[in-house]
């Protein structure tokens, strides 16, 4: 069972990875207009949100 | 548009860029957003150009060297939409604050992790895990769930202590009471060395509590907005002369009694004031709600909120502000709207009971196993946990914004905006429908009667062109002329060109008595040594009038009519409308006191308008809708907000409503239901913690699923009906 002490910190550091790349998203205001973006993904030349 | 000049609403953003936030009307889609996007990045100048198509606002970035504010607003309004520049005081609402998707992603990361060991303890329990690997995953589950928790919970026990402070219990208490209590026994029981520990149900709890927050945010969030997108609207502006000097612009809210105003042709009047001009012209139907301008003379009072038809006048401002006439047509929408908001308090209300009585039988489970039945301590904790999380009222605190969010979302698709929840609930209820006529039956605008004389129509339409009388604005839309020169506007009679044709009223024109035989508005144009001739306008109807009279009929709804406007003009209307009863001549005070009358008979009035003249009344009714094209005050009284010109779209409105209210009373029996059965078997001891956070939860999944179906059972309905 030793193998459970570095294989936890492992999936834990994987999950705050994910979570970090979440939180980025909602700072970046990414849900902010899910009614536009569904129309602006399909533009050629979009321009991402400074 | 009586805006003031959009350079008074641009801000410095570094760069030598200035920012300009505007709302835009008749964003149907994202497909619109794209639209204006693209049409403003291809002006010279423009830095960049964003349309949020959820919240309908564009933010532009423009180098003031290159653009003026002016053709950004002249490059939307080309494409069709209708654009109000507004002073962003609002931008901190686009902060991280109050945003809970934050804490929803952690709480989430939370729940799946400490998920991961307790399966695995769980899973270790039946085969052969022995205490030292138990206890170390109970110990990893603590890391994770005691920040997630101290972090996600804030969420509702900040508000919690802070309502217990002012010495008040709110619903967050036993939910933060139920989260605490089950991560204290959780680590005590760790700290023991125990076989159960209950991280995974803090953390769950919590994060399923925080998706019902969202959900009712996000609804609260979208028409706040709507609101506050309107009131973006009726920023005013106003020209002020001083001492001589050229008027200059300035935003009515700088105006104090004792300025003489301009105001120029086709504005809006800023303040209440008195006419020192000789005469005036005024249409002031979107506050008393007459069809047809007025004249004045020198010395008239003059009410903020009129339009001027009629040649550029001066006036003397004599109140300003809150202290307008129009102001406190608003201020007793206000006092309405106040008493109104009552309803909404039960809810409120019901809590302030519920969540001492939740926390009084957690304690009696508590004391009783402790005491009387002589169970261990942690045991007595879990049950007591187990009673605050099954009692949790989620399902019935999401039973109404559930079935709210998903009907307000399908209204907006089809073009209404609702401004609360409460007001479907309201609007379901309702028993008799109000209706104004000019500008919510009718369009504002005038339509020329088609058996005219053309060529002479022509000829009379290059004097129409040259003035803003509501009249000579259909003659003109109906034969599109080249104003002529030299045409002199006589406030009240007509207009007079250089070569002596005069178009006006009949006394004006000389074609005899004043008053029109059939009381219908006309014109009369007269060439030199010609008969006068007569044009006949009406005011044209919205589309699908009597259907939706039909229509309110067929669901058992008595439609009246309640209008400012001449009884001759009403009764036309009524007519057309198939409408037999009906009032004209109502004064703002007539419409309350009439609507008084009907609520004092134990009827649900709804009142449809969209004066100013019916914001009083919009705001007494039971409920109020304004067309899109309302007045601004009228708008913000109202509950619901009709986009399109169609009337019919009021019937889907009332279906919705009532399906809604059908699906909210089934969410609340069964939240109810759920209840009565949880609660004695979490006392009995029969619960673990997390089972009941999983009966908490699937109660609420249940009760939104239940809402969904808002939608799948309207198109059933219709393919059926």
């Amino acid at each position: 069972m030793t193998s459970l002490l570095y294989l936890i910190p492992a999936s834990l550091i994987l999950a705050i990875i994910a979570l970090g790349a979440f939180i980025w998203t909602v700072r970046s205001r990414q849900y902010d207009d899910p009614e536009g973006d569904r129309y602006r993904i399909l533009e050629d030349d979009d321009r991402p949100l400074r | 548009m009586t805006a003031p000049a959009p350079s008074l609403f641009l801000r410095a953003s570094g760069d030598g860029l200035h920012s300009l936030n505007c709302t835009i009307e008749g964003i149907t889609c994202g497909r619109c957003a794209i639209t204006i996007e693209s049409e403003l990045n291809r002006l010279a100048g423009v830095a960049s150009a964003r349309v949020n198509a959820t919240t309908r606002r564009l933010q532009v970035e423009i180098d003031r060297t290159v653009t003026a504010p002016e053709q950004v607003l002249a490059a939307v309004s080309d494409l069709g939409y209708g654009i109000h520049p507004f002073a962003d005081d609002t931008s901190s609402r686009n902060s991280d604050e109050g945003n809970l998707l934050v804490p929803l992603a952690v709480a989430g990361f939370g729940t799946m992790n400490v998920m991961l060991f307790s399966v695995a303890v769980w899973a270790g329990l039946a085969s052969d895990m022995g205490p030292d690997t138990r206890t170390l995953l109970h110990w990893a589950s603590a890391v994770v769930a005691i920040p997630v928790v101290a972090y996600s919970a804030s969420v509702f026990y900040l508000p919690a202590a802070k309502a217990l402070r002012h010495g008040r219990v709110t619903m967050d208490a036993p939910i933060s009471l139920a989260i605490l209590a089950t991560l204290a026994a959780s680590l005590y029981e760790t700290a023991q060395g125990a076989e159960h520990a209950y991280f995974d149900a803090a953390v769950s709890l919590t994060f399923f509590l925080l998706v019902g927050r969202v959900l009712d945010r996000m609804l609260r969030k979208r028409s706040s907005g709507a609101a506050e997108n309107l009131r973006a609207m009726i920023q005013g502006r106003a020209f002020r002369i001083r001492a001589g000097n050229q008027p200059e612009e300035v935003l009515a809210t700088e105006l104090a009694p004792g300025d003489v105003i301009h105001v120029p042709v086709g504005e809006l009047i800023p303040a209440d004031a008195v006419l020192t001009a000789r005469s005036a012209a005024i249409d002031d139907s979107a506050v008393t709600g007459e069809s047809m301008p007025r004249t004045l003379r020198k010395g008239d009072p003059l009410m903020a909120g009129c339009r001027n038809v009629g040649p550029a006048f001066s006036a003397q401002v004599t109140a300003v502000g809150s202290e307008t006439r129009l102001s406190s047509i608003a201020d007793i929408a206000e006092a309405a709207e106040t008493h109104r908001g009552r309803h909404q308090l039960l809810a409120d209300r019901f809590s302030q009971g519920y969540a001492p009585l939740v926390i009084g039988s957690a304690m009696l489970g508590f004391a009783v196993w402790l005491l009387v039945v002589g169970a261990s301590l942690s045991q007595a904790t879990m049950i007591a946990v187990a009673v605050l999380v099954v009692t949790c009222p989620c399902a019935a605190g999401l039973a109404t914004p559930a079935v709210a969010a998903r009907a307000a979302n399908l209204l907006l698709a089809g073009g209404v905006i609702v401004r609360d929840g409460g007001a479907l609930e309201r609007l379901a209820e309702v028993t008799d429908v109000v209706l104004d006529k000019t500008g919510t039956l009718t369009r504002p605008e005038f339509v020329l009667d088609p058996d005219v004389n053309a060529k002479l129509a022509r000829r009379a339409s290059t004097l129409a062109a040259t003035s803003r009388h509501p009249l000579c604005r259909a003659l003109s839309a109906a034969y599109p002329a080249q104003p002529l020169d030299g045409v002199q506007e006589f406030p009240g009679l007509g207009l007079e060109a250089n070569g002596g044709e005069r178009l006006g009223s009949a006394v004006f024109t000389g074609a005899g008595s004043a008053a029109s035989p059939d009381g219908l508005a006309e014109l009369w144009f007269r060439v030199p040594g010609g008969r006068p001739a007569r044009f006949r306008f009406s005011q044209s109807l919205r589309p699908g009038l009597r259907n939706m009279v039909e229509g309110l009929r067929r669901r058992g709804l008595r439609p009246v009519i309640l209008s400012g406007d001449t009884p001759n003009a009403v009764a036309a209307v009524a007519c057309t409308a198939g409408l037999a009863t009906w009032q004209g001549g109502c004064s703002p005070e007539d419409k309350v006191a009439r609507l008084g009358a009907m609520t004092g008979e134990g009827r649900r009035v709804a009142m449809f308008g969209d004066g100013l003249n019916d914001a009083a009344a919009l705001a007494g009714a039971h409920v109020s809708i304004a067309p899109a094209s309302a007045a601004g005050a009228a708008q913000v009284a109202a509950d619901v907000i009709l986009l399109g010109k169609n009337l019919e779209s009021l019937l889907d409105v009332i279906d919705i409503a009532r399906t809604s209210r059908r699906l909210i009373a089934e969410n609340l029996v069964f939240a109810a239901a759920y209840n009565v059965v949880s609660l004695p078997l979490a006392l009995a001891g029969m619960l673990t913690p997390l089972v009941a956070a999983i009966l908490m939860s699937s109660s609420s999944i249940l009760v939104m699923l239940n809402a969904l179906r808002l939608g799948h059972l309207r198109e059933t309905r219709k393919a059926s009906g």
